[in-house]
């Protein structure tokens, strides 16, 4: 069964991504209307704004936290074909106030696309502060911070033109059985039925980043792409949102030359029934999220024997009209019989919503 | 095991129903996720506003699954349950079945004790006119309540069976414990004596009895009443006291006990027929019952609100050696019966969840079992800690026998879900590192990952999960958290801190950037930042060889203000020859050398003299040259080391530097020729 606690954005046009810090604490949205929002959890579990500012001059696309030993450090990215990196700064002690005023600062202003930028975000912690960035013009670029401390400069490391505009990067969280860190991206590009995942890697050789593979099996539009914590696994996980819903399992191989390769196994999963739009994996890659464009959430579990079901479906009501009831009036009886795992709506007949004794 | 279909859900989202817009879900931590309206965007997407700006509300809707052991008294079973989980792991699959079992009866005595107080706190909560409260209270009752009777039934089942596997004395036990309402108004009915046969309870209370093969408690009761010297209570007493009894350590083989039965059942009946008990319908009721009669017995289902709950009795009268592998046949036969007088069309029908469990338990369909009982709203607990306990003595086996392993699997799975969405609970994460503890690899990798996520807001509170972290010796989440207190703390200028937590994480690149930020700091403003910190660092000092610098840097720094300008003068040139100084740093520290070689009496020795001047052509002069060739290069960059420094005129400097060194010299030079000679 589900408690619900809502907030009011105050946005004041669509909210495009939301993300949250390492302990899942503080919130960050951006918007259509060219604002950041950062939201704080108090210790009852209520979130309230902190800090609102205008942070591009178009709509904001994506915005990503790195990791907290770096700092509170948002990159946000935009149709104004930058990228922004963010630091939030601890101002002079008010004594009025009982705690300090803090407000984020714009450090960088990473301007080298020359078209949209789709995506953003920040590299594993142990690569350094590392972000990379998407364009529609289908170049990835990888910036560092040389300097942890000092945010003001970040240099190009690498930078990986594609011939097919970009929707979306992803970087691997883990290197287990593989000779490097794999970052993955996205095109969304309509005209062609080639493969439209591309996975990428340094090599050692050629002293940068190169493509070392590409997921033949998504030919549709991908809009995004997510690669899955690993804690413990032995392989690793890609989850895709094209047309349908693709799980990709990537397994790092080693043949008789000593040389590593990808073996990649691709599951499509199509109960949306309609394109996917975003993906999101839980803390463990127990859970995952894929939003459809059927005005639908679905939650994906994977159960003891590692296969993947969808366990939730959550949807959108226009009205208020026909939630009430369900919300305020469960009553015992069902609220007891309702699945462990998730509340239902009271409309729905089921055999488990017959009583307890 | 069934296919469920995906729940279904709905929030309330305006925005996301508009045209074009569609909702998207975002997971926070543990199982929380986040929804907003989204509009699906391309990289051909022409940004505009939406249709719909301004105008709804831009929402974002928190969902969490409910978890009921925030509760106080709920909060208290999960602990003390917890102290068993560990018992029993300690016992590593090799203790002996009464270990299991008592095992078991605690887990069932904490549920028991549970209940007590969930009663007390309904009670509580009613006195109050808390309708919400007692509601809630109300509802944890019937789920633990479910709890205690699946498990007091699974441990009958699975984990004491009886040497020749019959079931009915034990499932009597459960029955009696489940309804005891016969045994209660027995127990009052006792104690009042030669008056019991006056109460209105009397012949309920023995009818109750009989039908839960209570035949001692009966006969004492019936002993009670008035005409017990009559014929026909004689008869009665003696029918009851003449029946044979079937128990597993009796010796009685199986046959021998079936022909002893039936000898006693045909003259049973003959006696019945004889209507020598016809003059008190009451006994004659009572002696159909324990004659397995049809009708009466029919007549009996008519009155009970569950399938189960007069079955155990029925067995007793009419198959009293019932073995466990029988008895899903004898209960589906018993369920139909039961559900055909009852008026139902068919058996699934009104059949609740608990009765179904309680069905698939005695049909031994473990795997139907488990996946109901995941069903209980309880967050998991029974359903782990159950099968955990099956799993540890060897009865999960059941579960498929062509797939042993699925049964650890399975097992493994359900205390990974309990432990780590426990672990996700800030005041439960303790509890849940011991589910994680014990179900592989993964469960280790997840406990690393999730202990390194609990949130902490105070140095305390880091300490103690640094101590856990070295205990299951997780380095790298030691190291994290101590890179993270130490950015906090610079962040909120606590230096001397930063710089302590920096040098615990034992990370050298991180050390050394906190290391540049003071030296630079210094460098810029003439201002040390965290003299206590850095004067007791130490041997510790090794980890980096900047903090090296810093460190032996801050003791000439000493030395020149306590004005003990030899040990200072020493100081310095060494680390001029040290090859650690930082780039940046080098204008600041020959700067420093100036005044010790301006000193009237020379505190720097002629070939160190030299050695300065080596060092200003080699290091400072190049170092200067590369930085204007850049700026003429790039004038819109920020000028790094020459315009942050406190004086302006670095030519100046340079000359001062050279003619300092010069006078220094030829001071030195005479001083040494004098004492030479």
């Amino acid at each position: 069964m589900f408690e619900v606690e809502l907030i009011t954005a105050d946005h004041k046009d669509i909210i495009h991504d939301v993300a949250f810090d390492y302990y899942g604490r503080r919130m960050a949205t951006c918007s259509s209307d060219q604002t950041v929002k950062v939201w704080d959890e108090d210790e009852k579990g209520n979130w309230t704004e902190s800090s609102s500012w205008k942070a591009h001059s178009g709509s904001i696309w994506r915005i990503s936290w790195a990791h907290p030993e770096f700092g509170q450090v948002l990159v946000t990215c935009s149709f104004d074909r930058t990228a922004s990196v963010w630091e939030e700064v601890v101002g002079e002690k008010i004594s009025s106030l009982p705690t300090t005023s803090r407000r984020w600062v714009r450090r960088m202003t990473l301007a080298d696309s020359r078209t949209s930028v789709t995506d953003v975000k920040f590299a594993p912690k142990y690569l350094g502060l590392l972000l990379a960035t998407a364009s529609a013009d289908g170049i990835i670029r990888i910036y560092e911070a040389p300097d942890i401390m000092n945010l003001t400069q970040w240099p190009v490391l690498h930078e990986i033109a594609n011939k097919l505009p970009l929707s979306c990067i992803s970087w691997n969280t883990s290197t287990y059985m593989l000779s490097s860190q794999l970052l993955a991206a996205g095109s969304d590009e309509t005209a062609t039925h080639t493969g439209k995942v591309f996975i990428f890697a340094y090599s050692e050789s050629a002293r940068k980043c190169v493509k070392i593979e590409t997921v033949n099996e998504i030919t549709q539009p991908v809009t995004d792409l997510a690669f899955a914590p690993n804690p413990g696994r032995t392989f690793h996980m890609l989850a895709v949102a094209s047309k349908d819903l693709y799980i990709v399992n990537i397994r790092g191989v080693t043949d008789a030359s000593a040389n590593t390769k990808l073996e990649i196994q691709t599951t499509k999963f199509s109960d949306h029934n309609c394109p996917v739009w975003r993906v999101c994996w839980n803390m463990l890659a127990t859970m995952l999220i894929s939003t459809g464009d059927d005005g639908c959430v679905r939650i994906w579990r994977k159960n003891y024997t590692k296969n993947w079901k969808c366990a939730a479906v959550i949807k959108a009501e226009g009205s208020y009209t026909s939630y009430e009831p369900s919300l305020n009036s469960p009553t015992m009886a069902t609220s007891a019989a309702a699945t462990a795992k998730y509340y239902k709506k009271g409309t729905i007949t089921n055999q488990n919503q017959v009583p307890w004794h | 095991m069934q296919e469920d279909q995906p729940i279904l859900f709905a929030v309330v989202d305006p925005l996301s129903c508009r045209y074009a817009n569609t909702l998207s879900g975002q997971f926070v931590s543990g199982n929380k996720v986040a929804l907003s309206a989204y509009r699906p965007i391309t990289s051909t997407t022409v940004d505009a506003p939406t249709e719909f700006a301004g105008k709804d509300d831009v929402l974002i809707h928190m969902l969490q699954q409910e978890f009921i052991f925030d509760d106080p008294i709920l909060r208290s079973l999960v602990a003390e349950a917890n102290s068993t989980f560990v018992a029993l792991q300690e016992l590593k699959k090799r203790g002996s079945k009464t270990e299991y079992i008592k095992i078991s009866r605690t887990y069932r005595s904490i549920v028991r004790a549970c209940l007590e107080k969930l009663q007390e706190a309904t009670v509580n909560a009613e006195e109050r006119d808390d309708v919400d409260a007692q509601a809630k209270y109300q509802q944890y009752i019937s789920i633990f309540y479910s709890i205690e009777c699946v498990w007091h039934l699974s441990e009958i089942l699975f984990l004491d069976p009886t040497p020749s596997n019959a079931v009915v004395p034990q499932l009597l036990d459960w029955i009696r414990f489940h309804f005891p309402a016969a045994e209660r108004m027995a127990t009052d009915l006792l104690l009042l004596g030669r008056e019991a046969s006056d109460s209105d309870d009397y012949w309920p209370a023995l009818k109750g009895l009989i039908i839960q093969g209570q035949v001692d408690v009966a006969r004492a009761l019936l002993h009670l009443h008035p005409q017990v010297e009559t014929a026909h209570f004689k008869l009665t007493d003696q029918i009851l006291k003449s029946m044979p009894t079937y128990t597993h350590h009796g010796g009685t083989s199986i046959q021998k006990f079936r022909s002893q039965w039936q000898y006693w059942l045909t003259d049973t009946e003959r006696k019945v027929s004889a209507n020598i008990l016809a003059i008190e319908p009451n006994l004659e009721e009572l002696i159909q019952l324990v004659t397995g009669d049809t009708q009466i017995w029919n007549t009996q289902i008519q009155e009970s609100e569950y399938w189960y709950e007069f079955f155990p009795g029925y067995l007793f009268f009419t198959n009293p050696a019932c073995k466990h592998f029988e008895l899903g046949n004898a209960a589906n036969t018993w369920l139909s019966r039961w559900a055909r007088l009852k008026g139902h069309t068919s058996n699934e029908l009104q059949m609740k969840h608990l009765d179904r469990v309680i069905l698939n338990l005695m049909e031994n369909d473990m795997h139907q079992v488990i996946h109901a009982i995941q069903l209980m709203a309880d967050n998991q607990w029974f359903v782990t800690h159950l099968t955990d306990l099956l799993y540890n003595c060897g009865q999960l086996q059941i579960v498929g026998e062509n797939q042993v392993n699925e049964c650890i699997k399975l097992r493994d799975s359900l205390l990974y879900d309990f432990g780590s969405s426990l672990m996700s609970r800030n005041a439960l994460w303790q509890l849940g590192m011991d589910y994680l503890d014990h179900c592989g690899q993964e469960g280790q990798a997840a406990l690393a990952l999730l202990l390194a996520k609990i949130p902490f807001r105070t140095e305390k509170q880091a300490l103690k999960i640094i101590a856990i972290a070295q205990k299951k010796r997780f380095f790298e989440v030691e190291q994290e958290i101590c890179k993270i207190q130490s950015k906090k703390s610079l962040n909120e200028q606590r230096y001397g801190n930063a710089l302590e937590w920096a040098i615990r994480s034992r990370d050298t690149l991180y050390v050394t950037s906190i290391a540049d930020f003071l030296l630079n700091h210094y460098s810029k403003t003439g201002d040390m930042l965290c003299p206590d910190a850095i004067a007791n660092i130490g041997a510790k000092m090794f980890i980096s060889p900047r903090l090296v610098f810093l460190v032996k840097y801050f003791d000439f720094y000493q030395f020149y203000r306590k004005r003990d300008f030899l040990p200072a003068a020493e100081l310095l040139v060494n680390l001029l020859e040290s090859k650690i100084t930082p780039e940046y740093f080098w204008p600041s520290l020959l700067i420093d050398s100036i005044p010790l070689l301006e000193s009237k009496d020379p505190k720097i020795l002629s070939k160190e003299t030299c050695a300065i001047l080596h060092h200003l052509e080699t290091e400072l002069v190049p170092l200067i040259d590369k930085k204007k060739k850049r700026l003429e290069k790039y004038p819109d960059e920020p000028i790094g080391i020459l315009k942050d420094y406190r004086i302006e005129n670095i030519e100046e400097i340079i000359n001062l530097l050279r003619l300092a060194c010069a006078r220094n010299l030829s001071r030195a030079i005479i001083i040494e020729n004098t004492v030479m000679g």
